[in-house]
């Protein structure tokens, strides 16, 4: 790790200003990808600006059909939250099989999609609910945030502050996860909303995507057979030591057929 | 508390390591400690054209950078394969002594691995030791890598070292190829495969490490190793200089396996450098490093043949084995590997003939040493992949064609045509039980349960001999001491196993005297006289009869003196309990007041022994593992596993459950999540825990276990070993238990580690979706 200074913000607009006058600053928030990136000396931030402490970025709330989720809330904390399993059972199930309980005592939603790694489960659920990413400066609807690997609508100087999720009819989040990082080697998130069946797909490919096949198979009948014959195609898909391509396909099939029975259940 | 062989006695270790009192490298603090890092090679195989570290040593804190220059004027040594030591020595088959490759501690003119160290920088602080090793400037030449035997014995391919044309170590045998050829020539049925016994990455919880300190020319290492005599031998060899005038530390030791008996090339770096600037220097490796520069272990390409006649006997047993060695030859790994493979190849069956053939390559990976189970565990993969698939073949049970060829109790001491005698083994029996135990008669009724829930479910099983070796000889002492205290100094320490417990308990019992009284001293070269250390299953059958030696010189001692004080002829004294009795009288003293008498006399009530008992054994046992499958994934569940071991004699039942379950753990790795990837480029692939899948808690199953004790005559404890059974047998029963539940789809065969894509893989066209 390399030297560099920390600052703990006491406000969304002290961070930003904190990191306008730095030469190179960055956000902590659970810290679960910056700091080991900084221990392998992979990243060099001369300022670190902690905002994981910051009240106006906590908290949990159900009003109106919506469920609210400041940005720097833990994974645990989404995942025992009674308002959340009430209202969203497939978002607390999701967050409770984030990596492990030392991952979810420290980890944050916002962290987490700020970060948008491919394999994250969270960007799942983002993108399968249509929820809508608040920052500082505006509200991003879940399509327009996720712009593949790593990369999100975020500009500089922008924070997470909430997300907010539209209660579904039905949702459903099944992971296959990979069994050495126990990321998702694939998860797909499906959920009948107001707005029609949604599908997202994370691990498999650069980004969190959906599948608009098997959204349109399932808006026709939201059972698992409907889904059980659609392959995805492996061309844009991940290839690495853990799984192919083609491999990836499959199971993004086999985890939708299961999310949806899930769902169903 | 009075203590007896066989009792469950619990861990006295484990205070002091849970709660964090334990003393890891990490934990030991020396004043004006200076700070080292290694800078690495980023090429598999390279040559340094320039090495210019001017910049680094000019660098903020630096207090010297070393290269292979500086190890040169100081007339340091290469680190020593040691196949022509005369206690390792082991020739090619046609005579030829073995080539002995130079494996520098800092590279010379090349780099033949990714991570091979180039430059050993030491500052102030770490950081700032870090900042100067980005400032040396390294122009590498690259050449292309061999990353696997088949293209290290390619014509043409790139040669790794001068010494060693074709990249080729050895090419080594055993057995009688015209015998096996007539065999095979007239047999019923030849079953073949192909295997490959997959390359591991041992990672053990504690980083390397290494401090060293020295006073005028007293050189102390404090090093993480499996032996602290052994590493004495070493450094100094490379150094120099004396065995006297090096000591060698070891505390608590996090995890060994084999591996962390390799003399690391760093312990040379940290006392080199703390000579030249008279303070201690202190390395502390991470765990990116461990991936790359830690030795690994196995990596064979296997070609194997059973021939059998038409009732399923076995009539010949041919194997060859291509071994990808790695970038150096570390010292005594090819007698480790020859020595355990062969003897051991034709495992619990009868074979009236064999031939084996073992061909080492050096390739532009990390070192291969020795690992848990080295050589038994690939043989046993070779035997039950082929017995299970030789059964298949012919339509035969699988228990069965095991049993019409196990080799029979009667038939003890047996010689298994491979360079072994077994002394004991009563391996139909431990079949017996182990099926018992595993429920083998109720599998189909559990199979239909699964099949109802919509999973497969296989069965496997595997029978396994192996051999406990290591060096001949081991160092005990024993002392009274008057202030009612046994002192006991061991050679051979623990890295997590439970030593200091299991040598009280042999010494306590021995002595009939409270457990509590036993002080053991372990991993000190000043304060334990002489030692090898722990390998090949050897501590309680070597270090462990030493204590009972020991103990039994004290007694013969103890006799003399007491005789002394009761005015009695040491003939007369019998010695029980913690008293020296005069034979048919009520005249007694006790051992500690004996102790007191001797120290009066300025002499020690004591015993010591460098004991030498050079005989192998054979722990021996089956392995049960059951599957359920999840066809539409491939994903494997262990659920059950069941495991019969004859260790000879239970010293303590309790530890042996530990090194069985610890070893069945570290199987299920091999044969289902431990994968390490190289690129075409040499680059390591799988080099951190996100990438390499070392099994987790909930990875496991409950495990069945069960003894069956057959003493060993050839030990006074009559044990044979228990440290690698686990890892010997649970790969093959896993994989049986896999292809069994796979038949239906028509696999025959599945690579280690069988990850969920590799199973669903072989489903083939008839997997479902």
């Amino acid at each position: 790790m390399y030297a560099f200074n920390y600052h703990r913000a006491k406000s969304v607009d002290e961070a930003v200003k904190l990191q306008k006058s730095a030469s190179e600053g960055s956000f902590l928030a659970g810290g679960h990808t910056l700091i080991p990136t900084m221990k392998q000396r992979l990243a060099k931030p001369s300022d670190v600006i902690d905002i994981s402490g910051l009240k106006e970025l906590q908290g949990i709330s159900v009003a109106g059909g919506t469920v609210t989720i400041g940005a720097a809330t833990r994974h645990g904390d989404v995942a025992n939250s009674p308002e959340v399993k009430k209202a969203i059972p497939a978002l607390a199930d999701l967050a409770g099989h984030i990596g492990d309980p030392q991952v979810r005592n420290r980890g944050t939603i916002g962290g987490s999609l700020a970060n948008n790694d491919p394999a994250a489960d969270y960007p799942a659920a983002v993108l399968g609910l249509g929820a809508t990413v608040h920052t500082n400066k505006r509200a991003i609807e879940a399509d327009k945030y996720f712009k593949g690997l790593f990369e999100t609508a975020l500009e500089q100087g922008e924070v997470i502050t909430k997300v907010t999720f539209p209660v579904a009819e039905k949702a459903a989040y099944m992971k296959f996860p990979n069994p050495a990082s126990r990321y998702a080697l694939v998860g797909v998130f499906v959920a009948k909303t107001k707005g029609g069946v949604r599908v997202a797909v994370t691990g498999a490919g650069p980004g969190v995507f959906r599948s608009a096949d098997m959204e349109k198979a399932l808006g026709a009948s939201f059972e698992a057979d409907a889904v059980a014959s659609i392959k995805v195609s492996s061309k844009n898909l991940n290839s690495d030591i853990h799984a192919s391509a083609d491999y990836r396909a499959h199971l993004v099939t086999v985890m939708a057929k299961r999310a949806v029975a899930k769902a169903n259940s | 508390m009075n203590v007896a062989i066989g009792q469950p006695i619990r861990r006295v270790e484990d205070d002091r390591l849970l709660r964090g009192q334990g003393r890891f490298l990490e934990d030991v603090r020396l004043a004006h400690e200076a700070q080292a890092v290694v800078l690495r090679s980023p090429h598999a195989h390279a040559h340094i054209r320039l090495l210019d570290p001017s910049a680094a040593r000019a660098a903020p804190g630096v207090l010297a950078v070393l290269t292979h220059a500086d190890l040169a004027a100081e007339g340091v040594k290469s680190l020593p394969p040691m196949t022509r030591d005369p206690r390792y020595e082991i020739k090619n088959s046609d005579g030829s002594r073995m080539p002995e490759p130079e494996h520098w501690p800092l590279a010379k003119d090349k780099v033949r691995h990714v991570g091979d160290p180039v430059a050993f920088v030491v500052a102030e602080t770490r950081a700032q030791a870090l900042d100067a090793a980005a400032l040396i400037a390294v122009d590498y030449d690259p050449l292309p890598a061999v990353i696997d035997a088949a293209s290290a014995r390619a014509p043409g391919a790139p040669v790794l070292h001068d010494g060693a044309p074709g990249n080729r170590v050895l090419e080594w045998s055993v057995g009688d190829r015209k015998a096996t050829d007539d065999a095979f020539a007239k047999a019923h049925r030849v079953t073949r495969l192909k295997l490959h016994n997959n390359r591991l990455i041992c990672a053990y919880l504690e980083p390397r490490a290494a401090m060293a300190s020295v006073t005028g020319d007293a050189i102390t290492l404090y090093a993480s190793g499996q032996g602290a005599h052994r590493f004495r031998e070493t450094l100094s060899f490379c150094l120099g200089v004396a065995q006297d005038d090096v000591r060698v530390v070891m505390g608590d030791v996090g995890g060994g396996f084999g591996p962390r008996g390799f003399f690391q090339p760093e312990n040379v770096l940290v006392a080199l450098a703390a000579r030249r600037l008279g303070r201690p220097v202190r390395w502390i490796g991470d765990r990116a490093e461990s991936f790359t520069t830690d030795v690994q272990a196995r990596d064979h390409a296997i070609e194997c043949a059973v021939a059998l006649d038409a009732n399923g006997r076995f009539l010949a047993l041919d194997v060859s084995s291509d071994w990808n060695m790695g970038a150096y030859v570390p010292a005594r790994a090819v007698f480790a590997q020859i020595a355990h493979m062969g003897p051991v190849m034709p495992g619990a069956y009868r074979f009236p003939a064999l031939h084996f053939t073992l061909r080492g390559y050096l390739t532009n990976m990390a070192p291969i040493y020795a690992l848990r189970g080295i050589g038994r565990a690939e043989a046993s993969h070779i035997l039950e992949r082929l017995i299970e698939e030789a059964a298949h073949e012919m339509k035969l049970d699988r228990v069965e064609i095991r049993r019409r060829n196990l080799v029979p109790a009667s038939a003890m001491p047996y010689d298994n045509k491979a360079g072994s005698t077994y002394d004991s083994g009563e391996f139909e029996a431990i079949m017996d039980k182990a099926l018992d135990l595993a429920d083998w008669r109720g599998f189909g009724a559990r199979k239909a349960q699964s099949r109802a829930r919509g999973l497969l479910r296989g069965i496997g099983l595997c029978n396994f001999v192996e051999n406990a070796g290591g060096a001949p000889s081991e160092f005990a002492e024993v002392k009274a001491d008057p202030a009612r205290r046994l002192d006991l100094y061991v050679g051979s320490g623990p890295s997590g196993q439970g030593h200091e417990t299991v040598y009280a308990q042999v010494l306590a019992a021995e002595l009939g005297l409270p457990f509590e009284d036993v002080r053991t001293h372990i991993g000190d070269t000043a304060i334990v006289k002489a030692g090898y250390g722990s390998a090949a299953s050897r501590s309680m059958r070597k270090a462990g009869s030493a204590v009972v030696l020991g103990a039994r010189i004290m007694i013969e001692k103890g006799k003399i003196l007491a005789g002394d004080m009761m005015e009695a002829t040491p003939a007369d004294i019998e010695y029980q309990a913690g008293w020296f009795r005069v034979a048919g009288t009520d005249k007694s003293v006790h051992l500690y007041d004996v102790a007191a008498h001797a120290r009066a006399k300025g002499e020690e009530l004591s015993g010591a022994i460098d004991h030498k008992q050079p005989e192998e054994t054979f722990p021996n046992g089956c392995q049960v593992a059951e599957v359920e499958i999840d066809p539409e994934t491939g994903k494997v569940d262990l659920v059950r596993h069941s495991f019969v071991n004859d260790v000879g004699r239970v010293i303590n039942p309790l530890l042996l459950d530990g090194q069985l379950h610890g070893g069945v753990a570290q199987g299920i790795g091999q044969a289902m999540t431990e994968r390490t990837v190289y690129d075409a480029d040499g680059q390591l692939l799988s080099g951190s825990f996100m990438d390499y899948c070392i099994p987790r808690a909930d990875d496991m199953p409950f495990f069945a276990t069960a003894f069956h004790e057959v003493p060993c005559a050839g030990n006074p404890l009559g044990v044979k070993g228990a440290g690698e059974g686990g890892t010997t047998g649970a790969p093959p029963a896993i994989l049986n238990a896999i292809i069994d539940a796979l038949r239906d789809f028509g696999a025959t065969d599945i690579d280690m580690p069988a990850a969920p894509e590799t199973v669903w893989r072989a489903m083939g066209a008839r997997r479902p979706g």
